[in-house]
């Protein structure tokens, strides 16, 4: 049998007229319909730096402080330095201003008093180019003292038992480092003992604690059923990105401050890991 | 016959048409727009169109703007009646490396016309492989066919007389 070209075209005429139809089709769909770009994912940053860890920049330490004005202008005196932390390259400060505790780092500003350098019973605060010194608060109040933190860490650890997992030292609660550890790279124990509950709160989401087992490390931290949490250490916490965030970067911590909503009441729960 | 046949061209030619002129990246690109929606992002270094699919190469895997992990190949294959991901050489984010405690190697998704509501999951990592289905009712079912340190993920484990197998709705 002889296949004559006539017979090749008429073969080839409906599956090339097929083929014409959807490629028009495609084109018209990846012109009109589809994206022509991916996602590029794009890191938000929406939080404050942890305390501690993040604001600290090494150079800064090199400059040294003007001469200090030891005469305190009048609103210096509301702020009263009740621990401090200082190295090479960090100074941190739990300060009480107003009747509540703050955590400053270095570069933090509170009433206008931005915090420029630190040693270990002084703080030295800057305002519209002047310095300030303002004396660590002895011992006569609960807060005695300085948070050594540089001496605790090179200490061994001890054995601990379950009663020092957790100090009360009043204002703010001392977490034993150890236990702070496990927590932080075991996710599956913090389960064991609290239960969070998403609660979604239009695009957002709310994280509130569903029960607390008594007598974990998480009862001694003070945190009740009911609990928002709203953020921690700056960090606002209204999403499981934001949690994820919170989690993976808190291992290097030396302080934590977590906000909860308590009674529709805003609550700040200040901790010093030790 | 010449009928059977006149059918038979018609429509391979459709499908071949389909296969071979899909903007197969503009496609990725819209599932990457649905899976943002759902908090998942894909950052890939590069996609390689194919004439039944496409290869990325590098791609980062962030869940809620928190990077999860990096799978350095991803394959994608459609013939229409019959799709196969697979996911190779994954290596989990060090920051969760505490939450997901095992190392996962290669996930091979496919799905079958012939069970529509179902895609077929296999999975092997130290845990072990695993074999299952996700199923579009919201469940997922994963039976340990080959066993291995599955120590840290028995809590999450079910056992029977067959083995250990994992189920879970979503």
């Amino acid at each position: 049998m002889k296949v004559s070209f006539k017979d090749i075209v008429q073969f080839l005429f409906v599956p090339l007229i097929i083929f014409a139809f959807i490629k028009i089709i495609w084109v018209l769909l990846e012109t009109f319909v589809l994206p022509k770009e991916g996602i590029n994912h794009t890191q938000v940053i929406t939080a404050k730096p942890l305390h501690y860890n993040v604001k600290l920049i090494k150079q800064e330490r090199q400059i040294k402080p003007k001469p200090v004005i030891k005469k305190h202008l009048s609103n210096i005196k509301d702020i009263q330095l009740i621990a401090i932390y200082a190295d090479n390259d960090n100074v941190v400060v739990t300060v009480i201003y107003k009747h509540k505790t703050k955590v400053l780092s270095k570069g933090d500003t509170i009433n206008g008093f931005k915090l420029i350098a630190g040693a270990k019973d002084y703080a030295i605060f800057e305002k519209n180019s002047k310095q300030y010194k303002v004396d660590l608060l002895k011992s006569k109040t609960s807060y005695n003292g300085s948070i050594n933190i540089v001496k605790t860490q090179n200490k061994p650890i001890s054995n601990t038992t379950n009663n020092d997992d957790v100090i009360d030292k009043g204002d703010y609660k001392v977490i034993n480092r150890k236990i702070f550890d496990h927590f932080a790279n075991n996710m599956d124990d913090i389960y064991k003992n609290i239960g969070i509950q998403e609660i979604k709160k239009g695009n957002k989401k709310e994280f509130k604690v569903s029960f607390v087992r008594r007598g974990s490390p998480f009862a001694k931290l003070g945190i009740k059923r009911g609990d928002i949490i709203k953020s921690i250490n700056g960090q606002e916490i209204d999403s499981y990105g934001a949690a994820l965030r919170t989690y993976s970067n808190i291992k290097d911590a030396n302080m934590l401050t977590v906000v909860v909503i308590r009674n529709n009441k805003k609550l700040e729960l200040e901790y010093e890991i030790n | 016959m010449q009928m059977v046949k006149k059918v038979f061209i018609v429509i391979l030619s459709i499908w071949l048409a389909i296969l071979v002129f899909m903007p197969k990246k503009e496609l990725y690109y819209a599932l990457e727009h649905q899976l943002e929606k759902n908090a998942i992002e894909i950052n890939e270094k590069n996609i390689k169109e194919n004439l039944f699919g496409l290869d990325i190469k590098g791609a980062d895997i962030f869940y809620d703007g928190v990077k999860l992990a990096k799978a350095s190949d991803i394959s994608f294959k459609t013939f229409l009646f019959y799709t196969k991901i697979d996911i190779s050489k994954i290596d989990i984010d060090d920051s969760f490396k505490s939450m997901v405690p095992f190392r996962l190697n290669d996930i091979n998704v496919t799905y079958s016309l012939l069970s529509p509501m179902r895609a077929n999951v296999y999975a092997n990592g130290d845990f072990g492989d695993v074999a299952g289905y996700i199923d579009f009712n919201r469940t997922i079912h994963l039976d340990f066919v080959k066993v291995g340190n599955i120590k840290k993920l028995q809590r999450e484990l079910k056992k029977t007389e067959n083995g250990w197998y994992y189920e879970s709705k979503f």
